[in-house]
């Protein structure tokens, strides 16, 4: 397991080769790992923490595996990132999704249109999943406060707004 | 008979079917037995839920694979997603005793708990590694004859693979090499290593969609009769996304995207309607129609 950002950035000589291997800086043109260190190392953390462009990371690995000086971008961001959620600063869909695993245990809900598809294609049913072991973990990890659920479900939170409409 | 405990994960059972029908219908053959995992629930999201928060990301998923170990079978799984999260986790708690003992703090409270006595397996691994292209080519009836793939690894098939540690993470020939034991041909095409973009679908689509339109217009270059992908995520990217991407940039790409077995269900001949070929967005027709002239 790499170490904490904080050690991680140290070992960084700004070569760039991370975003030289970016899909993700090639497309959107905002997002830098390079310059993002660089403002670490220069003491603004902060600044990154609180800055969107950190969710533009899409995971792909391309710097780890490149890096010269194990510097782990990916899981850098990685690590941001959750600084950023703990300080309740994180994109609405990805609660949307959390609040979903919350609620049924997996990240798409088991409908009758589904169901009908999958006995359409002979497929056995869906295996039953143990939400309550899942809302548990979620608790305990403090997730669900992060994230504001306020206790409540994805079902729930849907009925409140709908009802205050 | 070798007997897995069977992963289904979330975006294969209640999204994408055709990939379970046809894991269901191929794995059989190579006398494979697949266990239902009862109470397992979503991997978690590589991506997503480890942005959010790792501890929760390793905990849900040391619950699935601790549900796993309960039954005593290595853990197969159909997706990249779910792959990078299990064999991460599996590869993190054995190795960090202060992580594995966190981890199982919480596990203990709901009577679980993580041994890290199994192995967490893709299906292009067991495939590549275990049955072996020769095996393959030994139950095509209907090769694949005269039929370009754009072959799409996906990142967390081979990243980062000092984790995954399946073949190469920049160069990797696994999937070309399953790929031709069917009777096609892999195509070389620009940016194949390159990120589909689906990481950040659901934070910035815009620049989701410009990731894969890049690698559409590479495989469109090339002459791609199909893409073909081991994972539900850029599956989804590449077959709704050339949607998205016509209507954006009025471009029409038209390339059939398929899971690799569905493609090697239709080499052993296995019928178009029973693996789900029909569930497809670019509608697959045209492809099997000059695959199996009637």
């Amino acid at each position: 397991m790499p170490e904490d950002y904080e050690v991680l950035i140290k070992r960084c000589y700004q070569c760039g080769t991370c975003t030289g291997a970016c899909p993700s800086a090639k497309i959107t043109g905002t997002f830098n790992p390079r310059k993002l260190i660089a403002y670490m190392l220069l003491g603004s953390t902060e600044r990154v923490v609180s800055d969107d462009v950190i969710w533009l990371c899409t995971a792909c690995h391309a710097c780890v595996e490149r890096c010269p000086e194990l510097v782990y971008p990916a899981e850098v961001l990685f690590q941001l990132k959750n600084v950023a959620t703990s300080n309740g600063k994180f994109p609405a869909g990805l609660k949307e999704e959390a609040m979903q695993i919350f609620t049924t245990g997996t990240t798409v809900a088991l409908s009758s249109p589904i169901e009908r598809r999958r006995k359409k294609l002979g497929l056995p049913e869906f295996p039953e999943v143990n939400v309550d072991e899942i809302q548990k973990i979620m608790e305990l990890t403090g997730i669900d406060k992060k994230l504001e659920f306020n206790g409540t479900t994805l079902k729930e939170q849907k009925d409140e707004e709908e009802e205050k409409q | 008979m070798t007997s897995y405990s069977f992963f289904l994960g979330c975006m294969i059972p209640l999204r994408l079917q055709n990939f379970e029908a046809s894991v269901r219908r191929v794995l059989p053959t190579f006398d494979i037995e697949l266990l239902p995992l009862n109470g397992a629930g979503c991997c978690p999201d590589p991506i997503g839920i480890q942005s959010l928060d790792q501890t929760t990301w390793f905990s849900l998923g040391a619950r699935n694979i601790a549900i796993a170990e309960e039954m005593g079978h290595d853990m197969l799984t159909l997706c990249n997603g779910c792959f990078e999260t299990l064999k991460t986790t599996n590869h993190e708690l054995l190795h960090e005793p202060t992580l594995k003992d966190k981890v199982n703090g919480i596990l203990s409270q709901i009577n679980r708990e993580f041994k890290g006595n199994i192995k967490v397996r893709h299906i292009v691994e067991i495939l590549f590694e275990d049955i072996g292209a020769e095996k393959i080519r030994e139950v095509v009836t209907h090769p694949l004859s005269n039929l370009k793939v754009a072959v799409h690894y996906g990142c967390h098939l081979v990243r980062p693979s000092e984790i995954l540690a399946f073949d190469d993470p920049e160069r990797p020939q696994s999937l070309d090499v399953l790929i031709e034991a069917l009777g096609a041909t892999s195509i070389p095409y620009l940016k194949k290593m390159e990120c589909c973009g689906t990481g950040i679908r659901s934070i910035d689509m815009d620049s989701a969609l410009k990731m894969t339109r890049q690698k559409l217009i590479e495989m469109k270059r090339v002459g791609a009769d199909c893409i073909t992908t081991v994972c539900p995520f850029c599956f989804i990217q590449f077959d709704v996304g050339q949607f998205q991407i016509q209507k954006q940039f009025d471009e029409e790409y038209n390339i059939p995207v398929l899971y690799y077995m569905e493609l090697l269900g239709l080499a052993m001949g296995l019928q178009p309607k029973e693996l789900g070929l029909d569930m497809h967005r670019i509608k697959t027709k045209k492809l099997l129609a000059r695959l199996f002239p009637q």
